[in-house]
């Protein structure tokens, strides 16, 4: 869970390990410090780790993670997970997500996995479909959108209403 | 402007998370075990405290004696090439060079090798 909070600020998977790692040692330090309830303790990983991404992203003032709303959308998905978790497995918290994946139409699907799951690039992935790459994009950015809009409705996070999209 | 301006920062986060926990496969691409003795390792017991201690000092006087090495060689160098140029060729009067370049001959060019001055 850490490590996928940690990439939804770093963008890269390898970059989110370390900084988990980097978290749950500060956590050990830190640890006679925190009182508080098991919910509370996942709040206090995640608060943790958000300290360790900003401080190795200082020269980078990637302004974004000291913008409270930001950090609370990304509260909103990560307790709500958390939520339906409940006293099971992290597993059992996200199937729902992985259900918000599966009915993605075909193309966004493959989008998705060929891009988040193997690491290809919008480039590699049209040359891999024969498409354009800007098609490849669009289709990234309407999973994104339609991947939210259901977790925000599988986890009954309260929709924030329509702007830009 | 505000209200909106923080909803598209919030609708930004939510997008974010989602999109971090796809990266990860759902949190599953991170080897739990590869995890964990990573952090092991980089958790100092109590009786790794000691060794740090002195390797700390350690490096501190190492650096300390280096500083004060470097700082008696170049400022002996420092010394010497002053000395050299302004002050030993003026005062010394058996300097070659000052010699040579004192000597009215000399300095004008008109006298050859082996030929005394008249």
């Amino acid at each position: 869970m850490l490590v996928s909070y940690a990439a939804a600020m770093t963008g890269s998977r390898e970059e989110a390990e370390e900084v988990a790692q980097e978290a749950f040692v500060r956590a050990w330090r830190g640890f006679g410090r925190f009182k508080g309830s098991e919910k509370g303790f996942r709040s206090w990983l995640r608060t943790i780790t958000r300290n360790v991404v900003i401080d190795r992203y200082r020269r980078n003032r990637n302004d974004v993670l000291h913008n409270a709303a930001y950090v609370k959308g990304m509260e909103d998905v990560l307790e709500a997970t958390d939520r339906r978790a409940g006293d099971s497995s992290w597993s059992q918290g996200v199937a729902d997500l992985r259900g918000c994946l599966e009915a993605l139409p075909e193309d966004l699907r493959n989008a998705c996995r060929y891009h988040y799951f193997e690491g290809l690039s919008s480039r590699e992935i049209a040359s891999r479909v024969d498409a354009q790459q800007a098609t490849i994009l669009k289709r990234l950015e309407r999973a994104r959108i339609q991947l939210r809009k259901c977790v925000e409705h599988k986890l009954r996070v309260t929709p924030l209403g329509e702007s830009h999209e | 402007m505000s209200n909106s301006n923080d909803r598209d920062y919030r609708v930004r986060g939510r997008s974010d998370a989602v999109e971090g926990l796809l990266r990860t496969d759902f949190g599953r691409s991170a080897d739990p075990s590869a995890m964990l003795q990573s952090v092991l390792k980089r958790i100092p017991s109590d009786g790794d405290q000691r060794p740090r201690l002195f390797r700390l000092k350690w490096m501190t006087a190492a650096a300390l004696l280096l500083a004060a090495f470097l700082g008696f060689t170049l400022g002996r160098n420092t010394s010497l090439s002053t000395d050299s140029e302004n002050t030993l060729g003026e005062l010394d009067p058996m300097h070659p060079q000052d010699e040579l370049s004192d000597s009215p001959a000399w300095s004008t060019g008109t006298l050859m090798f082996g030929e005394e001055e008249t």
